[in-house]
């Protein structure tokens, strides 16, 4: 993974870990298959925890599902009626997420309970704490689910960009730069900038270009993991912006 | 904490889930494609892939494309055996095509070869793999100056501090009997310490000549930046001809606009020291011997500039400033200036003298309104000054203002300018500030005066009227430069409510626009940042010149 944060999104794309999962036909047994649905599930836990929850379930039996959902997923057949021509994980994870709930339903959960392997960390008191946190809305499941996706998505982009700035021993010059992220600094934000970061104002300039440069490198490269082409990555950020 | 803070860009509230307290929106937003690809290669030429390039360059990895354009790309790759990062740039193989392709190549990198200066991006290696000529060299972690401009803007003071590095390294390339002949913010590259470093040193001779007779994408730079007898007579261009493209950066850098047809001297469209007009209008010369005939004359000029106060902040033309001024930028030519400064000087010393009469036989405790009167009226000055500094700003930005303060006159500069270089959180602490210190300095002041009436035994004589006159009227500059302290035009202006904004601008670092010549209104030193002018996007991927 870390091999992958120096490498920008085109080169990416040939290995994105959806198209390697698209690429082995859905076959659950290959093992590169369960590398990198494992690795998109522990960034995209979190929706689907909260979509459980949300049809009404309590704390405790939505991580059980989340977990056995992921263990599914990875073990079982959902990937074998993928369709790779319009393939979006995000898509994709919704829907075999409500197929699952629905036979869910049919089964006695009770027994069911407990009795797996923890595949993902989810640390439960994060997820109940993020969950109840979280504006109550008139929206529809679905449209929270994407919302709580793009969350995600942007979560993992700032830790994997916070890391790289930690790793180069400058976590202090993300801290202070990462507000530019959002919105244009104006003169003294820079002039600020400058005198806190104890760099001249051109020196802070190009910092934030780096900053944003860099940014922009890993929110495309994390979504082009989860969409099939590279013409797909533009439309995903955009239904993405929508949902929020 | 009930209070939901809003995104300052996009004024929508903030969820409080919001990843590290960031606007998702504009997160996600900053993410997207820009709307027009910027400096997408007019040619047919699409520059190899990594894959593609590992093939001819088996000694390298971890190769990125960092920017491409009609003369070239250029990636970023690793050397495996050193370990070191560097730059590889390929230039299109359709240029070899021309007969004195290859010898023109060998020739100019043997001079590149000899540039050995630290403002100048070194060349380590150059050759041919198959039909691809390529240079490798030293790889700048950085952003180029189009960056910068583009990310709001380069105040004077940076400008100053840039322009004379440029100048070092162009000398010590004429010096070697190179000339650049493509100077242009997209070949000016700053390292993370804001560093300047030049890259693409006699490029433009090895492809293909200075003419832009070519298609647009084989333009040598753009004609913006090329001096006039680049273009009439490319045969002719000496160094001098670098010596003008670094008039137009540096002209750009300060206004923010590039210096077209009949342009204005830069102090005309910002507040700088109005001394850089002479070196920018002499770098500009359409001839080459009416410009500085070298690099670092240019570079001593701003140095000495930036060395020493600027004209119009010194004391002792604050009257004369007043009076003639900044209206059309050119204190110290104004023929009228010096005179009616005499004379104001004199106006006031009567006036004064006349007051100072009026109220002599009063007790002493007037002398103190008095002092403070005169204190007040250096305030005062600073006030009409700031208006007038605030006109002049508004007539070269008017974009930076908006509508209904060009109207409020007034009342729009005491509510703008209360605060200098600050944000607005620290209004109030800067007042409370600024109203403790002046009463602080009015009291060391009266009582400073009272002592010397004491000492001198008031009104004795004319010689000692006009010491005591004097003495108080010092309270003029005193008041005023406390006042310029803390009182200047605001360096950002509040942003309109509901302004929708124009479609962002997208520059394009390597095609030339020629419809466009991408006019920005800029900051100047002291004041005004065109927050209302940055796009969210700017053409960062399509950055041919970096490292290169």
């Amino acid at each position: 993974m870390c091999d992958s944060i120096t490498r920008s999104p085109q080169h990416h794309f040939a290995t994105t870990r959806w198209t390697v999962v698209l690429a082995a036909g859905g076959d659950p047994a290959a093992p590169q298959t369960r590398d990198a649905l494992s690795s998109l599930a522990q960034t995209y836990w979190y929706p689907l925890y909260s979509f459980i929850r949300h049809q009404g379930c309590p704390a405790q039996d939505a991580e059980d599902l989340t977990q056995e959902f992921i263990a599914k997923l990875i073990e079982k057949q959902y990937l074998a009626d993928v369709d790779p021509a319009k393939g979006r994980f995000r898509s994709f994870l919704l829907a075999s997420l409500r197929h699952f709930l629905s036979n869910q339903r049919d089964h006695d959960r009770a027994a069911k309970r407990g009795g797996h392997n923890k595949l993902i960390a989810l640390d439960q008191l994060d997820a109940e704490a993020r969950y109840r946190l979280e504006p109550s809305t008139e929206m529809t499941p679905e449209r929270l689910f994407d919302r709580r996706w793009a969350l995600a998505l942007l979560d993992r982009v700032l830790q994997r960009l916070r890391d790289d700035y930690v790793r180069s021993g400058r976590a202090k010059v993300y801290e202070a730069l990462k507000p530019v992220l959002q919105a244009d600094p104006d003169v003294p934000t820079y002039a600020k900038l400058g005198k806190q970061l104890a760099m001249s104002e051109t020196a802070i300039k190009v910092a934030v270009h780096r900053l944003r440069t860099r940014y922009r490198q890993l929110l495309r490269d994390e979504v082009a993991q989860t969409v099939a082409a590279d013409a797909d990555l533009d439309a995903e950020l955009n239904d993405l912006l929508n949902c929020l | 904490m009930t209070s939901q803070a809003n995104c300052p860009s996009c004024s929508t509230p903030l969820p409080p889930d919001s990843p590290e307290g960031l606007c998702p929106s504009c997160l996600i937003r900053k993410g997207m494609a820009q709307t027009q690809r910027a400096g997408e290669p007019q040619s047919g030429w699409t520059p190899p892939d990594a894959q593609k390039l590992a093939e001819y360059f088996p000694e390298l990895d971890n190769i990125d494309l960092i920017g491409r354009g009609g003369m070239g790309a250029v990636y970023r790759v690793r050397q495996t055996a050193l370990d070191r990062v560097v730059a590889l740039k390929i230039l299109p193989p359709q240029l070899a095509a021309d007969p004195g392709f290859a010898q023109r190549f060998a020739r100019e990198a043997q001079a590149m070869a000899r540039l050995n200066h630290p403002h100048i991006v070194t060349l380590y290696e150059s050759g041919q793999r198959q039909e691809l000529f390529f240079f490798i060299m030293e790889y700048i972690d950085g952003a180029n100056l189009r960056h910068v401009i583009d990310s709001g803007g380069v105040s004077p003071r940076e400008a100053m501090a840039i322009i004379p590095q440029i100048c070092e390294a162009l000398q010590f390339a004429h010096d070697n009997g190179i000339v650049h002949r493509d100077i242009k913010p997209e070949n000016i590259l700053l390292d993370h310490q804001g560093r300047v470093k030049i890259a693409d040193f006699g490029l433009a001779r090895i492809t293909g000549g200075d003419v832009p007779q070519h298609a647009t994408a084989m333009v040598m730079g753009t004609p913006y930046y090329m001096a006039p007898e680049q273009v009439n007579s490319p045969q002719a261009v000496d160094h001098r001809a670098d010596i003008y493209s670094l008039g137009v950066v540096f002209y750009q850098l300060l206004t923010g606009e590039l210096p077209i047809g009949k342009f204005d001297p830069p102090s005309r469209k910002v507040v700088i020291d109005l001394r850089l007009d002479e070196v920018v209008l002499r770098t500009l010369e359409k001839e080459p011997a009416r410009r500085y005939q070298h690099a670092s004359d240019v570079k001593t000029r701003v140095e000495t500039i930036a060395a020493s106060p600027a004209l119009q902040d010194h004391p002792g033309m604050i009257l004369g400033i007043l009076l003639v001024a900044q209206r059309n930028g050119k204190v110290k030519v104004c023929p009228g200036g010096i005179f009616r400064m005499i004379f104001t000087l004199i106006t006031v010393y009567i006036a004064a003298t006349a007051i100072t009469s009026m109220f002599v036989s009063l007790a002493d405790a007037r002398y103190d309104l008095l002092i403070l009167f005169f204190f007040l009226c250096g305030v005062i000055f600073r006030a009409i000054r700031l208006r007038a500094d605030q006109l002049l700003d508004m007539d070269a930005k008017p974009q930076q203002y908006p509508k209904q303060s060009l109207l409020t006159g007034w009342r729009a500069l005491f509510r703008l300018a209360r605060v200098r270089r600050e944000d607005k959180s620290v209004v109030w602490p800067r007042l409370i500030q600024l109203i403790a210190y002046s009463l602080g300095v009015v009291i060391v002041y009266i009582a400073a005066v009272r002592i010397y009436f004491g000492i001198l035994g008031v009104w004795t004589g004319p010689f000692l009227e006009l010491l005591t006159t004097i003495g108080m009227l010092a309270g003029i500059p005193l008041g005023y430069i406390l006042a310029s302290r803390f009182w200047d035009l605001p360096a950002a202006l509040p942003e309109p409510p509901h302004t929708a904004q124009p479609a962002p601008q997208v520059n394009s670092p390597i095609v030339d626009r020629p419809d466009s010549p991408a006019p920005r209104p800029q900051s100047n030193g002291e004041s005004s940042a065109p927050s209302a002018h940055q796009t969210a996007g700017h053409g960062m991927e399509s950055d041919l010149k970096h490292g290169g």
